[in-house]
């Protein structure tokens, strides 16, 4: 039995990339190839660049284009919104966005250089593949995210690993030094007793690894008889510790995964903004 | 002239009392009025500067004391104004027995002893809080409310109690004084989720000293002596806050002499159109005959002495009478008389009670071929048909008529589900269209009233859902052995093995039914709802047989318990029942066959179910391979109501990729409505449930939730949708302003397009659901 059968079955299984049967996707499909033709079958008066008739209209394309991108801010914001859902909306942020990748190369006659038109341009595909990065973040790690399965939050599972590592402690508490190197080298091994939920630490850690089989094995063979019990019960509390450790670093990583990239994404596309109205006043006002 | 002191002697000086009191000293008749702490004490228990409403707004006070809506100091001091000047006799003492005498009655007051002709009983019931039951429990430092936390500085008091009301009490106090916790358990069960995370994070910082597993045995000046399960403690303490509860005065009352309606832990004293008990010149009034509002209880008083006068007195309630009446020809009081003489269901109602009936009623003239109420409609009213015909319409063929002086609409009534067949008017009729909840309370007073209801619940059930095919005056004989039982959430109806000897039909409610494994692990497999029957598999054969699962109520259930021989009589006499019923029988059987249900499908109805899906209509899921945690459905939330999120999707519990967040489930029998004051609670036709804006505030409905989704706030302005300011975190919060109001979850009733939160959700991970669709097809796939 899947559990996702649950869900599936009455959802229909529209994503924000399928909406309504891909519409968007094919509708910026259809836009970009009548450009292509277009301008393979323009014929102006010398290279084909922003300044020609065709130029003109399909700039104009791409900055309502633009337009309606940034606007998409706002209609997250619009909660009352009646007409659209936020999931088709998104729909065609999404598709419209990679499809500006290719039609505004087309608005420039594939003309680049160093100056303020072509920075608008290398501004945009920061902000379209950012975009893309998060979307595929959003389609890939969502199920990801143990706490919204039941899993426990963040905050859950950091005390978790001190109630074990407060069992660790307590289990060697009085007893031989032997059994005390044992509970020095698990430590060792997960990079201190002490687990500090530092963000960085847990966003940039590597998973802890399994405990090196025949160090545990050469220290636990130097145990006392009457504490060979409490060397596994070291071994196994501590595993359960290294457990615990490796799911909230994971559950860290991919809730900053889901957010990272709007980090580039929003302030990027604002810039953009800036970047293509002063592209705007150069073409047509700037007469240096 | 009779050696009695007074003509009237008023115990209890809250709204009713007063509102007695002042008439008496109006008229210059002989009274007293004793109360044994303030006047006003309903109110003068309130926490300081509390805004008391003047509910019901229609009904006219009558009364020689002022009552609008205000504080509850601007009030104290008009009530206290108004009895002084009026002359009113006083006296602070407390009541200790009521005992009859010739010519009246002789009341032992803790002063002494006064003789009245008439007695007046209005002590309410919060006067009667659940006392500690400890020597020294009436001690001054021992008191059961808390009206002004501030007013307390530097002491050690100790809070006694494991609810809400101790548990806030303690809080507001712990900041300024040395407080302890006195708990007869370990935690706090019983409080609002909310609450005990606060206490025991109170607790956790030693804010609180919390002894557990205690309970007190003796009380001093000083010290308070408690029992802990390591021995006595003697604790310096200066105050005793008990929040225990408060109790209706059975046994005072019926000391007294007062029958009450049955022996049900709700029941009422009985009494007349008068107020007049069963004790003749011995008169009821307010909170303790089921009136808790200040307005009623008020106009009460004022009519007691009217009565007791001699004096003809139109009830107050007469002008909402003839508005209700003033579509219908003739004379207001004869027409209602009319009324009531159609119905004899409501035969054994007092005067007064009808009257409310009525008033709270719709009357409805509709002409033949009309619809009353349509199948699947949500509406919850009881219809008495006053003149006329209707009939139920089962099915094209199957109509049943429905003539004067009978009833219909009653299944909506308890079972809280949707109308099971439309109703339609066949001769001109005059209906009588009740509320819910006003129903509820008669059948709780008036004990034939619920007799009949019984039957004809049980009746119709049978032939509507379970056996329509089935002969009515066949079933009309087999109900006179049936039994109606009531199970609470959780409790086993049968088990597994057992010998079958009855067959249960849900008539509210759903029950789960499940199976032990191969490794004897118990795993659910479905849950069966209202209307279906469950035990029949045990019963088919003539031989004792054992059930072949368990079956466990899913929410509160009510069933109708047939014996085995009525129900093979009933297949017997109806080859098309047995038809059916065989059926049934084969599909489960097959289904037991071949299943062997994955653990986690059961897994996942356990959870559904804990979580109330079961009891859901519409409930907000969130599918967690889609969310990203923006929490954008909150915002929306927040955004469309009024700046405060009805929904916590955080807070909330989920399990594989379902995610239950903390908002109204609709549910099909709500919790929430059972005890709403002003009625603010109310269901939409299409099964939402809802909030109107005469909510007063109260808080029956946060403590009666058991998910936790309704929480008492202070309206902000409507944001209206972006605005640069809120991006910015700049939008100023307005002041908070009034009393804070239930709220919750509306299903955003005002958007045409649907749930803010769902609109909201950019990857569509938010959605809204009828569980019932959800479970089947859990069931069905888990296979």
């Amino acid at each position: 039995m899947n559990l996702n059968l649950v869900v599936a079955e009455r959802v229909n299984n529209d994503t924000f990339f399928s909406y309504r049967g891909y519409r968007w996707l094919w509708a910026n499909i259809l836009l970009t190839l009548v450009l292509i033709v277009w301008y393979w079958l323009d014929e102006p008066l010398g290279v084909p660049n922003g300044g020609t008739f065709y130029g003109y209209t399909v700039g104009g394309i791409a900055a309502a284009g633009i337009a309606y991108l940034m606007w998409y801010g706002i209609r997250k914001r619009s909660y009352h919104s009646q007409t659209t859902t936020l999931k088709g909306t998104l729909a065609a942020h999404v598709w419209l966005g990679v499809a500006l990748s290719i039609i505004v190369p087309l608005h420039a006659g594939f003309q680049f250089g160093w100056n303020i038109h072509t920075i608008a341009y290398v501004l945009m595909m920061i902000v379209v593949v950012s975009g893309i990065w998060g979307a595929l973040y959003y389609a890939t790690l969502a199920s990801q995210v143990q706490s919204h399965r039941g899993g426990g939050t963040v905050k859950d599972i950091v005390q978790q690993i001190h109630i074990a590592e407060q069992n660790l402690s307590a289990l060697v508490a009085q007893k031989s030094d032997h059994l005390m190197e044992v509970k020095r080298f698990v430590d060792q091994q997960l990079g201190g007793s002490e687990f500090k939920p530092r963000f960085w630490s847990m966003l940039l850690g590597h998973s802890a690894a399994n405990f090196d089989p025949e160090s545990l094995a050469t220290l636990l063979a130097k145990l006392p008889d009457a504490e060979s019990a409490d060397g596994i019960s070291l071994v196994q509390g501590a595993d359960r510790k290294r457990e615990l450790i490796n799911r909230v670093q994971h559950e860290v990583k991919t809730l900053t995964k889901l957010k990272v990239w709007l980090y580039i994404h929003l302030p990027v596309s604002c810039a953009l903004m800036v970047a293509v109205l002063i592209h705007i006043f150069v073409v047509f006002f700037y007469r240096g | 002239m009779s050696a009695v002191e007074h003509e009237v002697a008023i115990i209890g000086a809250g709204p009713a009392g007063l509102g007695a009191a002042s008439n008496a000293a109006h008229h210059k008749t002989s009274h007293v009025l004793i109360e044994r702490k303030e006047l006003g004490n309903t109110i003068f228990d309130y926490q300081l500067g509390k805004l008391v409403m003047a509910e019901p707004a229609k009904l006219p006070l009558r009364a020689h004391i002022p009552f609008e809506q205000g504080s509850r100091e601007e009030i104290l001091e008009g009530w206290t104004q108004a009895i002084t000047s009026l002359g009113a006799n006083v006296r602070k003492a407390e009541v200790k027995a009521i005992e009859r005498i010739e010519g009246g009655f002789k009341i032992s007051c803790s002063d002494g002893e006064v003789t009245a002709k008439n007695v007046v009983l209005a002590i309410g019931v919060q006067g009667t809080p659940r006392k500690l039951g400890v020597p020294g429990e009436d001690l001054p430092h021992v008191t059961y409310t808390l009206s002004d936390p501030a007013a307390f500085v530097g002491k050690d008091v100790l809070v006694v109690g494991a609810g809400d009301a101790a548990i806030e009490n303690a809080l507001a106090l712990c900041e300024k004084n040395t407080v302890s916790l006195l708990n007869r358990g370990a935690e706090f069960p019983r409080a609002k989720e909310a609450n005990g995370a606060k206490i025991m994070e109170a607790i956790r910082a030693g804010k609180i000293r919390h002894f557990i597993n205690s309970e007190m045995s003796r009380v001093e000046a000083e010290t308070v002596h408690i029992e802990t399960a390591e021995g006595e403690v003697a604790l310096k303490c200066n105050h005793i806050i008990a929040r225990l509860g408060g109790i209706l005065p059975r046994g005072f009352l019926e000391k007294c002499g007062i029958e009450f309606s049955s022996k049900d832990p709700t029941a009422v004293p009985v009494v007349n159109g008068r107020y007049e008990s069963s004790v003749p010149g011995l008169f009821v009034l307010g909170a303790l005959i089921g009136y808790p509002l200040i307005k009623h209880a008020i106009n009460q008083g004022y009519e007691v002495i009217e009565h007791i006068l001699g004096n003809e007195v139109e009830p107050a309630d007469q002008v909402l009478i003839a508005e209700k009446l003033k579509d219908i020809e003739g004379d207001p009081k004869k027409v209602l008389a009319d009324i009531r003489s159609q119905l004899p269901l409501f035969k054994e109602l007092s005067d007064a009670q009808f009257r409310e009936l009525v008033i709270d009623s719709t009357i409805h003239q509709l002409d033949a071929g009309s619809v009353v109420f349509e199948r699947n409609d949500y509406t919850d009213t009881f219809f008495s048909i006053v003149s006329g015909q209707v009939a139920v319409e089962l099915s094209e063929e199957r109509k049943i008529p429905i003539d004067v002086g009978n009833f219909f609409g009653e299944m909506g009534l308890l079972s809280g589900r949707r109308r099971v067949a439309r109703v339609r008017v066949t001769k001109q009729a005059l209906l009588l269209e009740s509320p819910r909840k006003q129903l509820l309370k008669l059948i709780n007073s008036v004990p034939s009233l619920k007799r009949a209801l019984d039957e004809v619940f049980m009746l119709r059930a049978l032939e509507t859902q379970v056996f329509p095919e089935a002969d009515a005056d066949f079933l009309r004989e087999l109900i006179k052995n049936a039994k109606m039982k009531n199970f609470k959430k959780g409790e086993v109806l049968f088990r597994e093995g057992d010998v079958g000897d009855v067959l249960y039909v849900i008539r509210k409610g759903s029950v789960k039914i499940s199976r032990r494994n191969r490794r004897g692990a118990d795993v659910t497999q479905t849950y069966v709802p209202a209307g279906r029957i469950v035990g029949e598999m045990a019963l088919l054969s003539e031989a004792d047989a054992p059930r072949s699962a368990t079956v466990t109520a899913a929410v509160g259930c009510e069933t109708i318990i047939l014996t085995k021989s009525a129900f093979q009589h009933l297949l017997d006499e109806n080859p098309r029942v047995r038809q059916r019923v065989n059926e049934l029988v084969r599909a489960r059987q097959v289904e037991n066959v071949v299943s062997e249900t994955a653990e986690t499908t059961g897994q996942l109805l356990d959870f559904m179910m804990a979580e109330g899906v079961t009891d859901a209509d519409n409930i907000l899921l969130i599918d967690s391979d889609l969310c990203i945690g923006c929490d954008n459905c909150e915002k929306a939330c927040e955004s469309t109501h009024r700046g405060f999120s009805r929904l916590d999707r955080k807070g909330g519990k989920s399990l594989a990729n379902i995610q239950i967040p903390i908002s109204c489930r609709h549910c099909e029998n709500p919790l929430c409505m059972l005890d709403c004051p002003p009625d603010a609670l109310t269901r939409l036709p299409d099964g939402e449930v809802i909030i109107r804006d005469s909510c007063i505030g109260c808080g029956n409905c946060v403590r009666n939730c058991p998910y936790g989704v309704i929480q008492l706030v202070h309206d902000h302005p409507d944001h209206g949708g972006f605005s640069l300011l809120s991006l910015l975190g700049l939008s100023k919060k307005d002041a908070e302003e009034g009393p804070a109001k239930a709220a919750k979850c509306d299903q955003c009733e005002d958007l045409k397009g649907g749930p803010a939160c769902v609109r909201a959700c950019p990857t569509g991970a938010a959605m809204r659901v009828n569980p019932r669709q959800l479970l089947e097809i859990t069931s069905r796939k888990g296979r």
